[in-house]
């Protein structure tokens, strides 16, 4: 009883709390046992090598990947695989892709106003009100009227993340958004979530840069074969890791 | 009774044209509306929609056309009810370019990236709007050189229809051909009035496929 209690009184405070959760993809277990809780405002950053479940966690939050066992619980309310209410919850997270995923066939603006329009029941003045502001917000309001291929990829990553603030989320997922990038690209996309993390934006990062890291992580995880190996805040996870698995991970990352 | 190939002749020939524009837009509106709820249900997250499209799709295109309007004219026929042939022929093709077309359009929703689809997940859209808004938009263009080939099988499919003792443009040269017993000339009208109809279709076809490719480089 008191335990059941407990659990619940955590899992209200955090804006995403994970505990036990598993998924497989077939036969295939992709993420054991992940307890993580994340903090209202809370920055997190998740790295660790190539398959070993990065996406797949943060891809359970929304569940575009759903998950077999475990809690799942966002801003106090709890993610049912398969649930008919998902929708609801799902527009309350903001996600960013590594390929962006912005509609080709929609103008930057429309990509921005569509879901605010349909989701939220906008009208139309207020959803381009607002998607300008966000535009502007990611510094490229002059860019509205194009077509995501006329754009760069940076400048298509910032618009992804401006069509996510449209919705007000209360929480961002990154999913390596800056993995796709040319390198010159990198800084722009960057100083945009820093500036959101200075903003107090809850986010949950998968990403390799680790100067990122460093500048607003509170937490960074390592993971390794579906398993959150370490977890630690950034002075301590880079200077002082625990295991050798992080030290090697750190050594390979970090030499380049 | 062997008449001479007139003016007359020509004339009845060509006024059959409308049969059989009037039979392939009617069953292409008609295979329109039924491969839309296809193509919806073979790409349904409900595996039981899915399962119900595919083996409709399985039974068309696993059978002849000309098996799929007999069994519609003389089952109905068996069952009691009488169809009369234009209506067989309707209904038939119809339910031929549904599964077609829900094959087509199948392919084309399924061609557009999964992203999208997890962009739109994202955003919290429900199903009516990611398939309105996201995906729909970018399948249509994929499936317009596709569908307007379709077309162009569909208006020859419909020659067809003479078998069961509809009135179109080869059962019209039918017709005259028993009169006149001028089955080159006869059937040679026929065959350039059909081309008068597909080949446009058909250029077409190729253009807009030309487009789509030259749009995705
Ligand atoms: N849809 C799927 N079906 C089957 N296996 C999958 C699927 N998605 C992911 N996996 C497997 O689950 C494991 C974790 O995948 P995930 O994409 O979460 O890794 P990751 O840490 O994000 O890797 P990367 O750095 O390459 O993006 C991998 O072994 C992957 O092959
Ligand atoms: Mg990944």
């Amino acid at each position: 009883m008191t335990i059941a209690a407990e659990t619940v009184d955590r899992a209200a405070d955090a804006m995403v709390s994970m505990e036990g959760v598993e998924k497989w993809f077939g036969t295939f277990q992709a993420l054991h046992s992940i307890d993580l809780s994340v903090a209202q405002g809370e920055r997190i950053v998740i790295c660790g090598p190539s398959g070993s479940g990065k996406s797949t966690l943060i891809r359970c939050i929304n569940q575009l990947d759903a998950h077999q066992k475990g809690r799942i619980v966002v801003d106090g309310v709890e993610i049912l695989p398969g649930s008919r209410t998902i929708e609801a919850v799902r527009s309350e997270i903001g996600m960013v892709f590594q390929q962006f995923n912005l509609f080709p066939h929609m103008t930057v603006l429309q990509n921005c106003m569509l879901a605010p329009m349909r989701v939220r029941g906008a009208s139309r003045e207020q959803a381009e009100a607002e998607a300008r502001k966000y535009l502007e917000r990611v510094r490229i309001p002059e860019q509205a009227g194009k077509y995501p291929a006329e754009l760069s990829g940076g400048q298509q990553q910032r618009v992804a993340i401006a069509r996510a603030l449209c919705m007000h989320p209360k929480i961002m997922l990154f999913d390596e958004p800056t993995s796709a990038l040319d390198p010159e690209m990198v800084k722009e996309v960057l100083d945009t979530m820093v500036s959101l993390a200075d903003d107090g934006m809850t986010m949950l990062c998968v990403t390799h840069e680790m100067g990122f890291a460093r500048r607003v992580a509170d937490r960074v995880i390592f993971m390794e074969r579906g398993r959150i190996v370490e977890e630690a805040p950034p002075e301590q996870f880079f200077s002082n890791p625990q295991h050798e698995r992080t030290r090697e991970f750190l050594g390979q990352i970090l030499a380049h | 009774m062997i008449r001479p190939f007139g003016i007359n002749e020509a004339f009845f020939i060509i006024s059959a044209i409308q049969w059989t524009v009037l039979l392939s837009l009617t069953a292409f509106a008609g295979g329109a509306l039924g491969g839309f709820a296809i193509a919806l249900m073979r790409t349904s997250p409900i595996p039981a929609l899915r399962r119900i499209a595919s083996g409709f799709i399985q039974v068309f295109q696993g059978t002849p056309l000309l098996m799929q309007l007999f069994l519609v004219f003389f089952g109905a026929s068996a069952m009691g009810w009488k169809l009369n042939p234009w209506v067989a022929a309707a209904i038939g093709l119809t339910l031929h370019a549904s599964a077609f077309l829900g094959e087509i359009w199948r392919g084309s929703i399924e061609t557009v990236p999964r992203g999208q689809w997890e962009a739109a997940h994202a955003l919290g859209l429900r199903y009516r709007e990611k398939i309105r808004d996201v995906i729909l938009p970018q399948a249509i263009k994929l499936s317009l050189a596709p569908t307007v080939g379709f077309l162009v099988q569909l208006i020859k499919g419909t020659s067809l229809a003479a078998i069961i003792g509809f009135t179109e443009l080869t059962r019209a040269g039918q017709i005259v051909n028993n009169a006149t017993f001028q089955p080159f000339l006869v059937f040679g009208l026929v065959g350039a009035l059909y081309f008068a109809l597909c080949w446009p279709l058909s250029m077409l076809s190729a253009h807009l496929e030309r487009r789509l490719t030259r749009a995705s480089r």
